[in-house]
């Protein structure tokens, strides 16, 4: 049986997981901390302007189980907020046990507190993971989740210093670039100065911190958008968050709340004593990052060169899926290059032409747009994200934004990859 | 050979950062070695870069020395020397660990005549510590002259190789292999395997230091203590590897420290591994050691898969440097 190492359990580790148990391989996660997703324990915002085209893709092509999961832990459904529309915003709090108990019952095998260092290769090929203990785990295709944000030191380097995140580097150990230690050099997201990496862009604020009057708001429509005061204004903000979508004039105009569970306040950090001076906020804390007041994790410092099926530059047998593959923003984007990892493992184990998804489909096109971007400085300062920014207008400008479940079904089919990530190949 | 991470003893205490962080040669830190990203293998629980950048980018305070008043001294025989010295209550905690050693020297000799000494053992209530010293070079012999005071340099912690196995080793039963002046820090060690419930053997030869002092140290937390000779001249009695031989089977033997030479710990390897590769090893740090901070290179060593280490701090498996490879 072909042994599948997924190294990094956040959205893009599970996804590919399934979707290489799917397709016949023994499948090991290895996560660091003692909760899968990582940092999507503290987003959750879905079906967001091209995010649904997206999710729908991922349901075809035979990869629902997750967006299942992100629909049923709902909060809210179809809401609109600045600059975005039809979102859903999964609970937080919700989310993690629901996803946990779908691995356990597909029999795939997850370590916790299991930090991959290091990698023992062959030629070009790895042939196992060096955890932290001094053990050795072994396996004919290894993806690499690890995500690019953190650890600790960059934190300080490229921020404010360790924000005290839902990654938990100080705990748990920081996270080590896999593809780095095979030999194949990292690339860097940039911002807008030229700078390395970039800011998280939210905050979450305890929901028992804010005034009653907001507190029913977010629970009834979900967003709660509040004016800064204008002495607090800061237009500089928006240059240095990940998060594109979102850098808009009405984010730093406005305090901008989601309930996701915790009321997720859409800045990259925001001074407690200023926050406190809006309405409703005179009590209000943080709690992810922990010190959200003064700073958040930075992302982007770690992405590896690969091709359009995922497959890492230089290396035989690594693939890589979510912000380890590229500029991508978002769970929608992190399930998308998962799945297809996932499902590309297996096929790189049996000698198989990988699958390279058609550039008609939204999930085709971002990751062979951002692969063509990123050759040059400017494509290295932009976030490729289906909720806004560059890559959304791209997206209406080449009809491929739509809401219509059958028109996306259609699409799928007329491709010939409806379910493909259903199909067992072992 | 097995993934190893390289630590470093003085990672995350009051002397970290030290001078290798201003300099870019942190042994832990990818950040502090001139690079300018995070690359943890060797993760040790704390950020060191981050340290760093809030102690205003400097190290932090150097180890200072003492004057420490020579409570009691007893020339053993030509080449052995006890002395029972009167320390801070702050350093004799400090010292009271596996593999912790001082500098020493006389008031009035410069610092080039430092000499590192093993903790024999400490006494954290009357804030003393036992040394066992080897009149061996012209830094011992000037020691041995002196009466009342002595300069204390420490704390300092790398005397042990593979220090993480003797932390591990609870309620089995272990064996220690002491030759000559080494029985010191094997007191050290046995004081730390009978705290953490372990049944201790040790083997005892005097060697050179022709004194088995030791063996009132170990008798008195309920070592078993065997008289063995242990070297015949550059390899391992053929006796003695017998009877360790023996000895680790019968007993089943979870965990070895080898206090002895380099030879001593190479032999000794050889017969575990040949019996159980699975049993935990530690040994003594046998390198030269004379700054004892990183900054010297006189401790260099080489392991077996060509890396260089600085082992007056760093931290290896002991198989790394001496086993087969």
């Amino acid at each position: 049986m072909v042994k599948v190492v997924v190294i990094g359990g956040g959205w893009s580790g599970i996804a590919a997981a399934l979707t290489a148990k799917s397709a016949g391989a023994d499948v090991t996660i290895l996560e660091k901390t003692d909760l899968l997703l990582g940092l999507g324990n503290v987003g959750g915002i879905m079906r967001n302007n091209g995010r649904f085209t997206g999710a729908e893709e991922i349901i075809n092509l035979g990869a629902g189980e997750l967006i299942d999961i992100t629909d049923q832990a709902s909060r809210h459904k179809n809401i609109n907020f600045p600059g975005h529309n039809h979102a859903s915003l999964y609970d937080v709090t919700k989310v993690e046990p629901m996803v946990r108990e779908l691995l356990i019952s597909k029999g795939i095998n997850v370590e916790f507190e299991a930090r991959a260092v290091d990698v023992s290769k062959e030629k070009n090929s790895i042939t196992g993971i060096f955890m932290a203990d001094g053990s050795h785990i072994k396996g004919d295709v290894f993806i690499e989740t690890t995500g690019s944000t953190g650890p600790m030191g960059n934190c300080l380097r490229y921020g404010n210093g360790c924000s005290m995140c839902i990654l938990r580097c100080p705990s748990f150990g920081p996270r080590v670039s896999i593809s780095k230690r095979a030999g194949v050099e990292d690339l860097l997201g940039q911002r807008s100065d030229g700078s390395y990496g970039a800011f998280s862009g939210s905050c979450k604020i305890s929901k028992d911190s804010l005034s009653r009057e907001i507190v029913e708001k977010l629970d009834s429509e979900g967003v709660v958008v509040l004016p800064v005061p204008k002495e607090d204004i800061n237009m500089d903000k928006l240059k240095m968050k990940v998060c594109q979508q979102y850098a808009l004039k009405e984010y730093a105009e406005n305090i901008v709340l989601l309930d996701t569970g915790f009321a997720k306040l859409m800045t990259i950090y925001y001074p407690i004593e200023k926050l406190r001076k809006i309405k409703g906020l005179e009590q209000a804390r943080f709690e992810d990052p922990y010190s959200g007041g003064k700073g958040n994790s930075i992302r982007y410092l770690s992405m590896a060169p690969r091709n359009n099926c995922l497959k890492v530059d230089g290396l035989d047998n690594l693939l890589c899926a979510g912000e380890k593959a590229g500029l991508f923003v978002g769970h929608t984007e992190a399930i998308s290059t998962g799945a297809l990892a996932g499902h590309n493992s297996v096929r790189l184990s049996l000698g198989m032409p990988l699958l390279e998804l058609p550039r008609t489909s939204i999930i085709g096109d971002i990751i062979a747009y951002e692969n063509e971007m990123i050759k040059s400085p400017d494509g290295l300062r932009t976030r490729y994200t289906f909720a806004g920014g560059e890559y959304f207008a791209r997206m209406k400008s080449l009809n491929l934004y739509t809401t219509d479940c059958d028109k996306i079904r259609e699409k799928i089919s007329r491709m010939g990859l409806k379910g493909i990530y259903k199909e067992k190949l072992v | 050979m097995a993934y190893e991470s390289i630590d470093c003893i003085d990672a995350g205490t009051e002397y970290c950062p030290c001078y290798l962080a201003e300099t870019n040669d942190c042994i832990i830190c990818s950040q502090l070695q001139g690079k300018e990203f995070c690359d943890c293998i060797n993760w040790k629980g704390v950020c060191i870069y981050q340290e760093y950048i809030w102690n205003s980018s400097k190290k932090e305070d150097i180890r200072k020395g003492y004057s420490a008043d020579i409570l009691e001294k007893k020339l053993i025989n030509d080449n052995a020397l006890y002395l029972k010295l009167k320390v801070t209550r702050t350093l004799s905690r400090e010292l009271n660990h596996p593999g912790a050693y001082i500098f020493l020297k006389s008031e009035s000799h410069p610092y080039f005549f430092d000499v590192p000494m093993s903790i024999m053992d400490s006494d954290e209530i009357n804030e003393t510590i036992d040394l066992l010293i080897e009149i061996i070079g012209a830094k011992t012999k000037v020691i041995s002259k002196i009466d009342d005071k002595l300069i204390v340099r420490g704390p300092y912690w790398n005397g042990v190789l593979g220090i993480k196995n003797l932390k591990v080793v609870k309620n089995s039963n272990c064996l220690i292999i002491a030759r000559g002046v080494s029985q010191a820090p094997a007191v050290i060690v046995a004081k730390k395997l009978c705290f953490s419930g372990n049944r201790v053997t040790v083997l005892l030869d005097p060697g050179k230091s022709n004194t088995d002092i030791s063996r009132e140290y170990f008798e008195s937390m309920g070592c078993t203590v065997l008289d063995t000779k242990l070297l015949d001249g550059r390899k391992l009695d053929d006796e003695a590897s017998k009877q360790i031989r023996n000895i680790i089977g019968e007993k089943n033997m979870k965990f070895i420290f080898s206090s002895g030479s380099d030879l001593l710990h190479k032999g000794i390897i050889n017969i575990k591994n040949d019996i159980d590769k699975s049993i935990l090893f530690s040994c003594t740090n046998n390198s030269n050691i004379c700054c004892g901070e990183g900054i010297c290179g006189s401790c260099i060593v080489r392991l077996n898969d060509n890396r260089k280490i600085k082992s007056c701090k760093a931290q290896v498996s002991p198989e790394d440097l001496f086993g087969e490879g």
